[in-house]
């Protein structure tokens, strides 16, 4: 999202953003044992809740996750990510 | 007819009515007309409570326990997974390995259960093989029917009839049912790759994605696997030999269900407690209740005999009734009040001559497990995945799932017939 922007933080997770098909895939890896539990602890977080196609997370080896996030949800990810302390900074730009 | 008949018949069809109508919920209502049963007078509560199989309701209680704690540990994922990566993310393989999957877990697990498990995985893998989930949700539902009829604790007409006809084993009905069930799984699996030959197609590349997954990942507590194995391994081993052991299957699922509480603490017995489906359960005891109101008045006798009367009381006709009957009825009312009601029916038709009843127990239970896949609503498991569907923006309408499921009904019901004329009837 282009308003949006974000700092990742780099001691616990490398994070490459593209688009995938219209929605946003994201590849996450882990650098910390920690990292990876709080990315598990995302996981189960969004597939409790009420729409499962929102964010799917897909597992891979060397603790790395896909997670594909549609658009509408964006925004619920990053801050998520920011929740948990794997993104360093959030922010929006070019708002009133 | 007594006026007691009369009334006992007024409160089984107006429940009957009501729970077809689903306005309200179907636990409230069977509830609510097996109480009328024994406030009216048609039963004391003493009869009444005789009338409530807790065979059936121990055996679905346990598995349920059982089947929760063993979700948590992130198994069914895993396997979901593993799957689809052994089949290199090829659509059409990857409908068979879910078809098979659903179906082999729906034999031994809940129908609901199962199809909860798999629809999750399936709506991931389809978006990232970018081929739309109908295809495999349609096939999981068909699948859930059909498999569940394979064992005796696969659908809930099969432990209802395993629980009253004790001269039925666990390993009875995996003889005389799956056979025929593997015929009709493979020709739906045909027809399905058929129909949906040209939405089976992906990329390269989404199969690459598929290949690069890790299942091991989705195991989330190994301890609590292995215990969760242990005990399920224990538990379908005590449904093999529950016979010769002297126990009923639902000793059998409690026995296994608290061995896995005792093993994995008391912080799952809240949890697991919480997952049973009590509206389930007590939907039973109302149905029990109110078909024992009928039994107690005469009236299932007098079915019975009309029944007989219709088919000259020759086991062929009457075979074919019960299965062909048992099938267009489960395709639109829920098929637990109905083997409910047929169970004493057939009963009585032994008492009054009709010699071997093991092909009409079979016909029952093919017919009221494989009719479920007529209509969406002739079972939980269809809406429940037609419900997630459409709230992931893939409706599954009632005409689009008739389209396909009515034929498939069908032609299982027209290869049953075959099969059972040939293995019972000649």
């Amino acid at each position: 999202m282009k308003n949006l922007t974000y700092e990742v933080n780099k001691s616990q997770i490398y994070l490459k953003e593209q688009d995938d098909a219209g929605d946003c895939a994201f590849m996450i890896q882990a650098k910390t044992n920690d990292a990876l539990n709080r990315l598990r602890q995302m996981k189960i977080f969004f597939e409790s809740d009420k729409v499962s196609t929102d964010i799917l997370f897909y597992p891979q080896k060397d603790k790395v996750y896909q997670v594909i996030v549609r658009k509408e949800v964006y925004t619920a990810f990053i801050v998520h990510l920011f929740q948990l302390q794997l993104l360093k900074t959030v922010q929006w730009n070019g708002i009133a | 007819m007594g006026n007691e008949s009369l009334l006992a018949i007024g409160i089984f069809v107006l429940t009957y009515g009501l729970i077809i109508a689903e306005k309200i919920h179907r636990t409230i209502i069977a509830m609510i007309g097996g109480g009328l049963m024994i406030v009216l007078g048609i039963v004391s509560q003493h009869v009444a409570l005789a009338h409530i199989d807790f065979n059936t309701l121990g055996l679905l209680i346990g598995m349920m326990i059982i089947v929760s704690i063993t979700a948590e540990t992130g198994l069914f994922k895993f396997i979901a997974l593993w799957a689809a990566k052994k089949v290199g993310g090829r659509p059409v393989a990857l409908l068979v390995v879910f078809s098979l999957i659903t179906a082999l877990g729906s034999s031994f697990l809940d129908n609901v259960t199962t199809v909860l498990l798999m629809v999750p995985v399936t709506f991931s893998i389809s978006r990232a093989l970018k081929v739309s989930p109908i295809p495999f949700l349609i096939s999981e539902i068909l699948m859930s029917n059909i498999g569940g009829t394979a064992t005796m604790i696969g659908d809930p007409p099969n432990i209802m009839i395993g629980s009253a006809v004790k001269s039925l084993s666990f390993m009875d009905f995996i003889t005389n049912l799956a056979p025929v069930i593997i015929i009709i799984m493979v020709l739906t699996l045909l027809i399905l790759r058929f129909i949906y030959r040209k939405q089976l197609t992906t990329t390269d590349e989404a199969r690459e994605q598929i290949a690069a997954l890790d299942p091991s990942s989705e195991i989330v507590d190994r301890l609590l696997l292995i215990k969760s194995l242990a005990v399920l391994l224990l538990t379908i081993s005590g449904f093999f030999l529950h016979q010769a052991l002297g126990l009923e299957t639902a000793t059998v699922a409690l026995m296994g269900a608290f061995l896995l509480l005792l093993l994995s603490g008391e912080k799952q017995l809240e949890r697991a407690f919480h997952q049973v489906e009590w509206t389930t359960i007590f939907f039973f005891v109302g149905l029990f209740v109110l078909v024992g109101g009928l039994e107690e008045t005469g009236m299932i006798r007098l079915l019975a005999e009309q029944v007989i009367q219709l088919t000259g009381g020759n086991l062929a006709p009457a075979t074919f009734l019960i299965l062909w009957m048992s099938g267009f009825a489960s395709a639109f009312i829920d098929n637990i009040p109905f083997v409910a009601t047929m169970i004493p029916l057939i009963q009585d038709m032994g008492q009054m001559g009709v010699n071997d009843l093991e092909p009409i127990w079979w016909s029952l239970s093919l017919g009221a497990c494989l009719g479920g896949n007529g209509m969406l609503i002739g079972a939980s498991a269809n809406l429940i995945v037609a419900g997630l569907s459409g709230k992931e923006g893939y409706p599954i309408t009632f005409l689009r799932f008739m389209k396909i499921g009515l034929p498939v009904m069908i032609l299982s019901l027209v290869i049953s017939t075959v099969y059972i004329y040939f293995r019972y009837l000649t």
